[in-house]
């Protein structure tokens, strides 16, 4: 699988260290289910998620990568950075 | 009395490392000793004034992307978003930097933590390809393209020089027996030469 980071183009996915979801938001402090959620609950999907890789072995940079979970397309990949603040 | 520090000679990552496999001709390394080099790191929201900064110090527009600026006596590498590394055959080129790029950028030192080697001959991308996960092809990899990538799992920031006839890997210092390694093996079937001090 080829990963297309957003400042150092196609790269192999081992050069990647995968994350997770990149829907959860850290809720405000003092609401313990929404702290549940955020911390155990996962959606799941087949098909498209965005998910978080870390350009390990490139850039360095975080990315919100969108994933299509049955057959790996990937369909955007962009730097996490420019994510509005949670 | 000597004085402790300053009497010490720069040795690189690669000394002591010369070495002659098969014909030797197939792919030549040659170490760059003695270079200074320093990380830029742009300040949050920064990056596109360190960028000019570091243009104004070169002579020659540097941007915020995987590409390779040289001015003068100095080689701005980008590595990463508002991140670039910088070589020079100056002392003063971290104080320069410093003085460039006075609250847009963090600079650090790094002269001594990189080891480089000049990878030229006839055979240069049939040994490369056997570790490198990059396309140097003119068509995807441009002459002043930078990549940071990883060759049998070691760290390399990779360029190459305008006639594409020569590709640098600078990689950690303390890593250079083990780059070494993967690249006797690579080469063996074509001959390799290490020229190091």
């Amino acid at each position: 699988m080829r990963i297309p980071c957003p400042y150092c183009g196609p790269r192999d996915s081992s050069e990647f260290a995968y994350h997770g979801d990149a829907a959860p938001r850290r809720p405000a402090v003092g609401n313990a289910a929404a702290m549940a959620d955020y911390v155990y609950l996962r959606a799941n999907p087949a098909g498209p998620m965005e998910e978080l890789w870390y350009h390990a072995q490139g850039c360095r940079s975080w990315l919100v990568v969108t994933r299509d979970t049955r057959d790996h397309a990937i369909s955007n990949a962009r730097l996490a950075a420019t994510r509005s603040p949670a | 009395m000597a004085d402790p520090v300053s009497d010490w000679t720069h040795r690189g990552g690669f000394a002591g490392l010369s070495r002659r496999i098969g014909s030797g001709e197939g792919l030549k390394a040659v170490e760059r000793a003695g270079l200074a080099a320093a990380t830029v790191i742009a300040r949050r929201g920064k990056a596109a004034d360190a960028a000019t900064a570091l243009g104004r110090m070169l002579g020659a527009p540097v941007v915020d992307g995987g590409k390779r600026t040289s001015g003068g006596d100095v080689t701005v590498l980008g590595t990463g978003p508002g991140t670039w590394l910088v070589f020079g055959d100056r002392p003063a080129l971290v104080a320069d930097l410093t003085a460039a790029l006075d609250g847009l950028a963090a600079v650090v030192d790094q002269s001594d933590a990189n080891a480089i080697l000049d990878l030229s001959g006839p055979r240069l991308v049939d040994v490369l390809e056997k570790g490198l996960r990059l396309d140097l092809h003119p068509a995807a990899f441009a002459a002043d393209d930078v990549a940071v990538t990883a060759i049998a799992h070691v760290g390399v920031t990779l360029w190459m020089s305008d006639d594409r006839a020569t590709v640098t890997l600078a990689i950690p210092r303390s890593l250079a027996g083990s780059l070494l390694h993967w690249l006797e093996a690579s080469a063996r079937p074509v001959g390799l030469t290490v020229e190091a001090d």
